[in-house]
């Protein structure tokens, strides 16, 4: 059997703000096989967003472990995980995810370029990721000047261009008004398609229903997952309608 | 469906398979697809109520070739159903009336997990998501289909958001119910 | 309350503790450095006046002969005078060495130019002697200690009953002789015969503004040896004063002047950082007017508490800032001058409101609608700066810090201005070092170009001449004869050079040095005053000789701030000299000093030379001060910026984490950042620096008579190491102020608000 892709197991953490303290993750486990698509959903404060920052090494657990692509992950250091996200690790936050001091494509080509890759192939690349997210106009642009769904569709490109093991998403449609919110999940639809492993977060019921599994949170701890890729025994939405004067 | 097929003649007569054309192209974008057998049963009681009348065509006593238009009468009753205010949406919140059932019936009936009732109702609701969304690819949008289905999406996403209180709230809703473990 | 004020209390109170502690403080510096420094300059004078006043107002001390001197007390001119009075010279034990002294009785108190007695009472036994106040101070000479004086009468040691202040001449170290005051039966044991003692009269004039005409009149008298003005010696005695105290406020509008490009910093960072609730404001109504009010407001609030904090350090320092007149004349009490309160004030107010109006009219400015939507701050061609530094190629972390620095160029400018202003400073207080060591080190630049002196009172001239001659020890020798002399109206001193001083080494500037006799090497200080230049030819009376002289050349001296004049002792027959001038072939002057004593005899007087090293390192060490003060405030400004412009970004710092940045990059960027701040001031403060400091030196050179062009500019190697080192300091101050952030895991990074 495969080893998974990304497996979290009994992972705590608790945030300590002076007298108050906060457990935003309890105890919680989750498995992530290669070609996944993960949603984690839930209302607000339920850790879903603690939990993804894990998973990407950005924070350590107070316990429990994390693996990734066979290494362990939290018993590194800041920098150690930093190395390691290089390689396995894309990243698309809500907002604000671009460098505005660097153009569109010196932000994509970045991770090439902290990889070491040549500078010549690192802009090739990300031109072409950039082109195949309808941006590449953009290449040459400050951040600021572009739209928050063309923002979003930048940093969709930075998280793929150095085709990572898995892209994690937090709220990547968040701040988009609905038509560029469709846009960016045909995007990761498509990604997804050719074989690029999701785990994203997510309040949006519609992005979740678009991912193959459902994990809902509550309270730091995960309350169900469900697998939406099942057989069509069920009725379809049309039952929903009623037209009926 | 009857002040539907009312606006259908008022467009011009027709008979039972035209009005049904016309309904399906409508509303067979969002996948709602009616029976022609309902469209003459409509038709039918339309005429009994002295709202619709038909012209036999040639062809002899055979209703598919009955022609159907619009009385003055039917014309009165779209009149007055206009200035009625439409039906504000119902809300039909089965999950809730299980859980409160689950909760009462509990002494007959143990072991109901509150839990899974709402867990299970969530996955429904996403399958019939993907499956809208998956629809809503093949229809244009700023069609009536396109509306229908962004109604039902968004009525799905508010179900999804209300088992989210649900869920948040049951112990103190259901304090008798027991948690699953 | 009005609406401004509101605004601007309501802004002190968001206001970091430390960042308004910051502006206050530097502000207070700045005002301390001002206050003081003209307080030094301004205070010297009024305590030297007072005590010529108490004195009876010697306006002109002259010596000669005892009976040339009574008949001159009748002259039309003197309003008053005292008594003529005998004196013998000698030298004096003290310190390590020993010192030239005159040795006199004093006249009644009531007298003209009586000495004021300071401590203890005066001398009533011949064992007794009340001591120069100046040197004792110095010297650390108490009442009841005993002192050895070698006069005519041989080796006398006295006891010490008092010290008292004269102002016939200067005070000591600047000025010898010092001043002792013996009784009659005293002076007898000391000078036992009379060919042994000199007179002098002080006298009081009727118009004290016409001492100097006075004073050339009387000096071409019979019977006359010298004679000097009053106005002569208090420019002596406050030299020291004026110089110190100018720089002193020199260096206060450094700190102010990096206190500005401060506060313009800070306050543009702040202004971003409330950019809201200015917007807000003026949705609710404010003006654009109330709104820049309130801005100043607050920041004059508290440039304000600063500067009067600043006064007050100022004043209470002041004090004990006096460099020359505190060891004579005690400290003068503390002067609180409501006017330097308002010059403190106002300086400091104007800088600070030129600093803060600029970046208050731009926040007032930007659209309201622009910054209420969250629209990010319009910064210059963002897209045009990120092109070009994309070209360069550079490590991710370089180009990041490179690029948040360039982002925001008010900012940056401000701050890179600040710490040139720093590296200037640095410079300025090189360069002054190293002339100040030139002037230590090389004698001829004080127009002493010698090792040794040997007095020539009481010696056979031609006997040591060809003692000296025959020496191995000795490279060279020349004789001096001053004498008080006139050129038109106007006194100043004159000295007949014996000898061969074209081989002593006076710095000769311009022209050549003096070699025979008609011509005269003169100071640059005499140049100015009497509008002469090399080749002017001058008629003069050294003494009652005249002299009529070519001028061939001009050399560095300070004494009597360069207003001298050197001729050929030949021009004046029959004068012996005041003293030999030896210089070593190689060794210490201690080592001459002590081969000339035993070569000459227990009968010659021998001095080595001494260094100024006090004066001087009191001096350096103000100096470093100040700089060191400037440098300080540059570097926490930049710290500050640095930090703040981080905070700002911290947000970024997270992405670039969560891509992949490790914890090193993250310190590197904004050492990168701080480099190429530093890079930027050492380029701009450094050919400022130079230029200031040969202006400042030249006129520092130029107000002690050395006249321009001495400056020695600090080492090159310095000067190639400071561009680097600004960049490592930039780089250091960079990395240090990003520690923290640095080690933050990127979780909270990103989720900064």
């Amino acid at each position: 059997m495969t080893q998974p892709l990304l497996r979290a197991s009994a992972l705590v953490r608790t945030y300590r703000g002076g007298a108050r303290e906060h457990a935003a993750l309890r105890d919680v486990s989750l498995t992530v096989a290669a070609g996944d698509w993960v949603a984690i959903t839930g209302p607000s404060g339920c850790g879903k967003s603690t939990l993804l920052h894990l998973l990407g090494g950005l924070d350590r657990p107070d316990s429990g472990e994390v693996w990734l692509a066979g290494t362990r992950l939290d018993d590194r250091d800041e920098s150690g995980r930093a190395l390691l996200r290089r390689r396995h690790v894309g990243f698309v936050f809500q907002f604000l995810n671009l460098v505005p001091t660097m153009t569109v494509i010196g932000n994509v080509e970045l991770p090439l370029v902290l990889q070491g890759v040549a500078r010549r192939e690192a802009r090739a690349r990300s031109l072409e990721v950039l082109e195949e997210l309808g941006v590449g106009d953009a290449a040459d642009a400050a951040p600021a000047e572009l739209s928050g769904g063309q923002q979003q569709r930048v940093a969709l490109a930075r998280a793929v261009v150095h085709r990572p093991d898995v892209l994690l998403a937090d709220e990547p449609t968040g701040a988009l008004d609905s038509a560029s919110a469709d846009v960016v999940l045909d995007l990761l639809r498509r990604r997804h398609d050719s074989g690029q492993s999701i785990v994203l977060v997510t309040h949006d019921h519609r992005v979740a229903a678009a991912a193959d599994r459902v994990v809902t949170m509550l309270d730091g701890e995960i309350v169900d997952e469900r697998d939406l890729t099942g057989a069509k025994d069920r009725p379809t939405y049309a039952n929903l309608i009623n037209l009926e004067g | 469906m009857k002040y539907v097929v009312l606006g259908l003649l008022a467009a011009g007569p027709a008979h039972g398979y035209e009005v049904r054309r016309r309904y399906d192209e409508l509303f067979a974008g969002a996948g709602v697809e009616v029976n022609v057998g309902q469209i003459y049963v409509t038709l039918g009681r339309l005429e009994k109520d002295g709202l619709v009348t038909h012209t036999p065509a040639s062809g002899g006593d055979r209703r598919d070739r009955k022609v159907y238009r619009l009385t003055d009468t039917g014309t009165k009753a779209l009149r007055e159903w206009f200035a009625e205010r439409p039906d504000t949406p119902i809300v039909k919140p089965d999950v809730l009336l299980r859980l409160v059932t689950a909760r009462l019936a509990a002494s007959v009936i143990p072991g109901i997990d509150a839990r899974a009732i709402i867990a299970d109702h969530r996955q429904q609701c996403y399958e019939a998501l993907r499956d809208l969304d998956r629809q809503a690819g093949q229809t244009p949008p700023g069609s009536v289909s396109g509306l229908l289905l962004q109604a039902t999406a968004l009525h799905l996403q508010a179900e999804l958001r209300w088992l989210e209180a649900c869920e948040q709230q049951l112990t103190q809703i259901l304090p008798e119910t027991e948690p699953q473990p | 309350m009005s609406a401004t004020l509101r605004l601007a209390l309501s802004g002190l109170r968001g206001r970091s503790k430390v960042a308004a502690g910051a502006t206050a403080l530097v502000a207070a510096l700045a005002a301390a450095a001002v206050v003081a420094g003209l307080s030094v300059q301004s205070q010297g004078g009024p305590q030297v006046d007072e005590i010529y006043r108490d004195s009876g107002r010697p306006d002109l001390v002259v010596y000669g002969e005892p009976g040339a001197l009574e008949g001159l007390r009748g002259d039309a001119a003197f309003a008053a005078t005292g008594p003529v009075t005998a004196y013998t010279t000698g030298e004096v034990e003290l310190g390590d060495g020993s010192v030239e002294a005159r040795v006199a009785t004093p006249p009644p108190a009531s007298a003209v130019g009586a000495p004021q007695l300071r401590t203890g009472r005066w001398a009533s036994a011949a064992g007794e002697v009340v001591f120069d106040r100046a040197a004792a101070v110095e010297a650390g000479v108490r009442d009841g200690d005993r002192v050895r004086i070698n006069a005519a009468g041989g080796l006398v040691t006295l006891t010490v009953v008092g010290t008292a202040v004269d102002l016939t001449d200067c005070f000591y170290p600047d000025c010898d002789p010092i001043r002792l005051f013996v009784d009659p039966a005293g002076l007898r044991a000391l000078a036992p015969d009379v060919a042994d003692q000199h007179s002098m009269l002080i006298a009081r004039l009727a118009d004290p503004d016409a001492a100097d005409a006075a004073a050339a009149r009387l000096g071409g008298s019979a019977g006359v040896e010298g004679v000097q003005p009053w106005p002569d010696t208090r420019d002596d005695i406050l030299t020291r004063e004026l110089i110190f105290g100018a720089s002193l406020a020199a260096f206060g509008i450094f700190v102010l002047l990096a206190a500005a490009f401060v506060v313009a910093g800070t306050a543009a960072a702040r202004l971003l950082a409330r950019r809201r609730e200015i917007a807000m404001l003026q949705a609710v109504g404010y003006t654009n007017r109330q709104i820049i009010g309130g801005l100043l407001a607050e920041t004059l609030i508290l440039g304000l508490a600063g500067a009067v904090l600043g006064w007050l350090a100022g004043t209470l320092l002041a004090p004990f800032l006096q460099v020359g007149l505190s060891a004579a004349m005690g400290r003068t009490g503390l002067r609180v001058s409501v006017v330097s309160l308002l010059i403190a004030v106002a300086f400091v107010g104007v800088i600070l409101t030129a600093a803060t109006v600029l970046p208050a009219r731009r926040a007032a400015r930007q659209p309201v609608t622009d910054v209420l939507r969250d629209a990010p701050p319009r910064s210059a061609a963002p897209a045009r700066v990120a092109r070009l530094l994309d070209r360069l190629r550079l490590a991710p972390a370089t180009r990041f810090g490179i690029g948040t620095v360039l982002a925001r160029p008010a900012r940056s400018a401000l701050t890179a201005a600040a710490l040139a202003i720093a590296v200037a400073a640095v410079v300025v207080a090189a360069g002054f070092l190293t002339t100040m060591d030139r002037f230590v080190t090389e004698p001829a630049s004080a127009g002493d170009p010698y090792d040794a002196a040997v007095a020539g009172d009481g010696t056979d001239g031609a006997r040591t001449a060809a003692a000296l001659s025959s020496m191995p020890e000795v490279a060279g020798w020349y004789t001096q004869t001053d004498r008080r002399a006139t050129l038109g109206e106007e006194t100043f001193l004159a000295r007949a050079v014996g000898g061969d001083p074209a081989q002593a080494g006076f710095l000769v500037r311009e022209g050549q040095p003096l070699r025979a006799a008609g011509e005269a090497l003169v100071g640059y200080g005499f140049l100015k005053r009497f509008g002469l230049g090399v080749g002017d030819t001058v008629d003069i009376r050294a003494g009652d000789t005249p002299l009529a002289l070519k001028i061939v050349g001009w050399y560095s001296e300070t004494e009597d701030t360069g207003e001298v004049l050197m001729y050929r002792a030949e021009m004046l027959p029959g004068a012996t000299p005041d003293a030999f001038l030896v210089s070593a072939r190689s060794g210490t002057p201690a080592a001459l000093a002590t081969a000339l004593r035993e070569r000459l005899g227990p009968a010659a007087t021998v001095h080595p030379i001494e260094a100024d090293s006090d004066e001087l390192t009191l001096f350096t060490y103000s100096m470093l001060v100040m700089a060191g003060l400037v440098l300080v405030v540059s570097l926490a400004n930049l710290a500050a910026a640095l930090l703040s412009g981080a905070r700002e970004r911290a947000r970024v710092l997270g992405v670039l984490r969560t891509v992949g940045f490790t914890v090193r990059q993250t310190l590197a960027q904004s050492a990168s950042g701080g480099a190429v701040l530093g890079v930027a001031a050492g380029i701009v403060g450094l050919p400022v620096g130079l230029v200031l400091f040969q202006v400042l030196s030249d006129q520092m050179t130029i107000g002690i008579g050395a006249g321009p062009g001495l400056s020695r500019s600090p080492s090159w190697v310095l000067l190639v190491l400071t561009v680097p080192a600004a960049a490592l300091i930039g780089a250091l101050a960079g990395a240090a102020v990003t520690r923290r952030l640095a080690g933050t895991p990127a979780s909270t990074l990103v989720r900064w608000e």
